[in-house]
């Protein structure tokens, strides 16, 4: 009955799995998508829109839209990473199922990082949808390739920075405490809520070589202006293919132990 | 006799099953202060077809040994080659030949049984034209069909272990591995997968590891006993019961009757056992006569003498009596129960293999 082992056999299966999965309980997986966003955009957007007039010559809901759309995709993107990899690999256990199939550790890591990635694109967009439906604008569709091009290393690179630390630490409770001090830093100083021109000079020069500034502000001049800025776009590229290309390495070392 | 300790020096032909080579495998001790060994130095061969238990306690080496045969974890030393494939330096081939119900469940909670069943199949790169009519039959063989569709999270127990071992059979592998198949379940759930397990088996060769001997006895047609990651003895599980009763326990014998005539009869097999020296008799009810024996018998001459002094109406049988296997495994590692736990001090957790 079985035949002969193909070439990524493992890849495409465990990253329909991983997708099935996520649709189940879909009405609290949307609630649960859109609720940080559309918490953010309600505090923020409106709470302070009649006190911000523009920043650099768009409303503050403008401002905070693409942020908040890259802020989805990237926390979606490490929580599929980080918790569904520890899940899969402490509570559930199935990693280890999976690799007594005839099927390699590259197999397994590819369809769980694949997964997570589509799956953060897709809650992005989730976002940008309920976003754009209450927003007095809409998405400038001809800039929707520039803003992909910066949404996807940021997707690739936070997956696997999930990864990474969903196979490292065996408790959940260590999982949270590199969020809430790597994470989080991470996310709200990349210009999510603030022009990075705002900051202290000093400041400014560390926080511009954040990959998450690069998402973020990157993100923001590509999503309002069509515009990919070098000094963003080749760094986060190259980041995310080597951190991905790394993570492939150190997880299939770490969970072939 | 099948299993034997016995291994060839080179690479064994295809059709030779398992051969299990000198392996030695330790672990760091996850408190500090080295390293724990936990398989030492184990061999042994085992043929195709045939059901082998391995039985030790907790920590003896059962799961780090499957886990090596099951090509998740490399021995420090030593090899194994199933079916002529060399364990480690060839897994793939040794993977479509396997199947293995662990000890933990495994499965994706939130999805259903079958979503669970036809992903790993997929997985073994079968067609869903192909796998659906085997998962079928086989989950109509353990009466999980009408549950397929639902999500393992509302499953017992038994229902888990039972579609674990679905799982392990999809592929249709000649190997299945069952690592403490029942620990944790209730007496009747146990029962409901040890009938599972003897529908199931049919033409595959059956790596049982367990600490319920009981379990062991049901299913093996063979035992490997470990210790401390040690294989400390081997056979089939009348032979190694038989060793313990001549052994330890002395040389007991049962004669049932077929009527309540016990205490009349004792004289006629007093006078059948003539010629046997040192045998005492008892009735021990009113059907049942014991022959306990002060050393071993010459020989069982006396089993035939007795049968010829009793009518066919009254003679039923004569066997001996064996000890189970708990009592053979704690004469293997020199203890008996009780000063095992008079003797037991806190050890180290051990490693997460084991």
């Amino acid at each position: 009955m079985s035949k002969p082992i193909h070439f990524r056999q493992g890849v495409y299966p465990i990253f329909k799995q991983n997708l099935i999965g996520e649709t189940k309980g879909w009405v609290m997986e949307i609630f649960s998508t859109i609720a940080v966003p559309l918490t953010f955009y309600l505090a923020f957007g409106l709470g302070l829109r009649n006190h911000i007039s523009e920043i650099n010559g768009v409303s503050y809901v403008a401002f905070m839209t693409p942020g908040l759309i890259a802020l989805t995709i990237q926390q979606e993107a490490f929580r599929t990473g980080g918790w569904g990899l520890w899940l899969a690999t402490r509570h559930h256990k199935t990693i280890q199922e999976y690799r007594i199939k005839p099927i390699s550790m590259t197999d397994i890591l590819l369809g769980e990082l694949f997964s997570g990635f589509v799956i953060a694109l897709i809650k992005g967009t989730l976002t940008a949808a309920v976003l754009f439906i209450i927003n007095p604008f809409t998405l400038p569709w001809e800039n929707l390739f520039a803003f992909l091009m910066m949404m996807f290393p940021g997707a690739i690179l936070f997956t696997a920075v999930g990864a990474n630390i969903g196979t490292t630490f065996m408790r959940p409770d260590q999982i949270a405490q590199v969020q809430a001090i790597v994470i989080i830093p991470l996310l709200y100083l990349g210009g999510l809520f603030f022009p990075i021109e705002a900051l202290p000079e000093l400041v400014q020069k560390i926080v511009r070589w954040l990959p998450t500034t690069a998402v973020f502000d990157g993100g923001r001049q590509a999503f309002l202006h069509g515009t990919l800025t070098p000094q963003y776009i080749y760094p986060l590229w190259i980041i995310a293919i080597v951190v991905f290309i790394w993570t492939i390495y150190a997880c299939e070392k770490r969970l072939s132990q | 006799m099948p299993v034997s300790s016995t291994v060839p020096p080179s690479p064994p032909p295809a059709t030779s099953g398992m051969v299990v080579d000198n392996i030695c495998k330790s672990f760091t001790n996850p408190r500090g202060g080295g390293t724990v060994a936990a398989l030492s130095q184990v061999s042994f061969t085992a043929p195709m077809g045939k059901a082998l238990g391995i039985l030790g306690s907790n920590g003896a080496g059962k799961t780090t040994l499957i886990n090596i045969l099951t090509t998740v974890i490399r021995p420090d030393n030593g090899t194994a080659w199933i079916n002529g494939h060399n364990v480690h330096n060839n897994p793939n081939p040794i993977r479509e030949q396997l199947g293995v119900v662990s000890q933990d469940d495994r499965f994706d909670n939130y999805l259903t049984l079958w979503e669970n069943l036809s992903l790993h199949a997929e997985l073994h790169g079968l067609k869903k034209r192909h796998f659906t009519p085997h998962i079928n039959h086989l989950l109509k063989q353990v009466d999980l069909y009408d549950r397929r569709h639902s999500y393992l999270d509302t499953f017992s127990g038994g229902m888990k272990r039972k579609a674990s071992l679905i799982r392990a059979l999809i592929h249709k592998p000649t190997i299945l591995f069952l690592d403490e198949p029942t620990t944790g379940l209730d007496p009747l759930a146990r029962r409901q997968v040890w009938d599972a397990i003897r529908t199931l088996k049919e033409g595959r060769t059956l790596i049982l590891t367990t600490h319920y001997m009981q379990e062991a006895d049901e299913l093996s047609d063979h035992i490997v006993l470990m210790d401390k990651g040690k294989l400390i003895q081997q056979g089939t599980p009348t032979e190694l019961k038989r060793q313990v009763a001549e052994q330890r326990c002395g040389w007991h014998y049962q004669l049932q009757l077929k009527q309540p005539v016990a205490n009349t009869l004792l004289p006629t097999v007093q006078t059948a056992l003539a010629n046997t020296p040192g045998v005492t008799l008892t009735a021990t009810n009113a059907e049942t006569i014991q022959l306990d024996f002060s050393r071993q018998p010459d020989s069982l001459e006396f089993i035939p003498a007795i049968i010829q002094h009793l009518s066919p109406q009254v003679f039923h049988s004569i066997h001996q009596q064996l000890p189970d296997l708990e009592t053979v495994f704690f004469s293997a590692i020199g203890h008996t129960p009780e000063a095992l736990i008079a003797s037991s001090t806190p050890t180290p957790e051990p490693p997460a293999h084991e």
